[in-house]
């Protein structure tokens, strides 16, 4: 049994990830075929990966709508009529242009979107308040760096300095892109060794949590 | 004032959410609940009519491709990790999902690391004194940004001066993405607040 629950996964996550390490440098005609064969599957699975979570949700909601307990158990029920509605009315209505469920996604859930995420736009000015005082020479760069780039989106910035602009530009092409540069140099080595450390076994905790 | 009740939706729904600015309150938590629940549905219709149907149920039961069973059966193995007893099957396609990251060991190190080094290196040193300092703060601020992140040995005398500077030119990176992060957000802000004077009152046009 510890063979199926272990050795197997492990052989499959080994072969997988040999076959597209290979890929990427024999993109020779068959391999191609073998890939978008390969790929069309794992978008499929990814599908079912989906499913697993819708399944979850609405379990988790589900239960939480019967605890009398709860007194918030009436919105976990609203958010289940409105996953189940909306389900049923796209595959009623289909999810075209003139569809019902497209007159949802545009006029409740981008607003409701858009909406939420503006909110953020206070808050970001509240943390702010927080994190710029000018404590050290480091939170002064912070602090200036934000607040050229923030006046360089604006037509007031320009009216203050016509140069406000041009220094928003070199801080987004020079310090910027040396910072971002090496940040993305170790995201690239912290990313492979993860990916390796999976594909050759060594870290099997992905394997796990099943049940739950 | 709009007379269309779709805007109306939009409208009650905007300001149900701006009603947490006050503080956390029924209303609010209303429109939470429902966006989480439309959002859901509107995910497994979307997976359904863009993925499942053109992939797996028209090539499988109408073009007959019963090679495609594969997948399905393994979309089916995944259904398997809600239970205790048999939860391990559910390891099988997730084995498969998670081999595809082998794809993403030479892309990274190509993309993230070999075509960064090489931009870095390949810097331009004409055109002026400005470029020229430009083209040196690319250079010794990614060498010093990165001295920053190693920990190996400690980041005293000349190595920790380079390290302070890759600090400094970090945190000039940082301030600048907080600046267009908030920038964006603003710019949400400022498209909610038009909806509402000018789609919904017609206050403004």
């Amino acid at each position: 049994m510890l063979f199926l629950k272990k050795t197997v996964p492990f052989l499959i996550t080994l072969g997988m990830g040999i076959f597209t390490f290979m890929y990427y440098f024999m993109p020779h005609k068959m391999m191609k075929i073998i890939w978008e064969d390969v790929s069309d599957w794992a978008i499929i699975i990814g599908g079912g990966a989906m499913a697993v979570g819708a399944i979850s949700m609405i379990r988790t909601y589900y239960r939480k709508s019967l605890n009398k307990d709860d007194p918030n158990r009436w919105y976990s029920l609203i958010t289940l009529i409105c996953t189940i509605g909306m389900t049923l009315i796209g595959f009623i209505t289909g999810i075209g242009g003139e569809s019902l469920f497209n007159d949802l996604f545009i006029n409740v859930m981008i607003p409701l979107e858009s909406t939420m995420f503006s909110l953020l736009a206070f808050y970001i000015a509240s943390a702010a308040f927080r994190s710029f005082r000018l404590k050290s020479f480091s939170a002064g760069l912070l602090l200036v760096a934000a607040i050229i780039v923030m006046l360089a989106q604006i037509p007031l910035g320009e009216n203050i300095n016509e140069n406000i602009p041009a220094i928003s530009s070199w801080i987004m092409d020079c310090p910027n892109v040396a910072a971002r540069r090496a940040i993305l140099m170790g995201i690239s080595i912290g990313s492979v060794a993860t990916a390796l450390k999976i594909i050759l076994g060594i870290d099997k905790s992905v394997f796990s949590g099943a049940g739950k | 004032m709009s007379t269309n009740p779709w805007i109306w939706v939009g409208a009650i729904s905007t300001i149900m959410i701006f009603t947490y600015l006050w503080k956390e309150n029924p209303l609010y938590r209303l429109a939470e609940h429902v966006f989480v629940g439309i959002s859901v549905g509107y995910l497994i219709c979307v997976t359904w009519f863009n993925v499942l149907h053109p992939k797996l149920y028209v090539p499988l039961f109408q073009e007959h491709q019963w090679v495609l069973i594969i997948p399905l059966i393994m979309s089916i193995m995944m259904l398997f990790r809600f239970s205790t007893k048999y939860g391990w099957v559910s390891f099988w396609p997730l084995a498969f999902l998670i081999g595809f990251s082998g794809y993403g060991i030479p892309a990274s190190i190509d993309t993230n690391m070999l075509k960064q080094l090489q931009a870095t290196i390949n810097v331009s040193f004409s055109g002026g004194i400005i470029p020229i300092i430009t083209a040196l703060i690319i250079l010794f601020g990614t060498l010093s940004c990165l001295i920053y992140f190693y920990f190996s040995f400690p980041h005293k005398g000349a190595v920790g001066k380079i390290a302070k500077f890759g600090s400094m030119l970090l945190m000039i990176s940082f301030g600048a993405s907080f600046g267009y992060t908030v920038m964006a957000r603003i710019s949400l802000l400022i498209g909610r607040v038009l909806f509402l004077l000018r789609d919904w009152l017609g206050v403004v046009h």
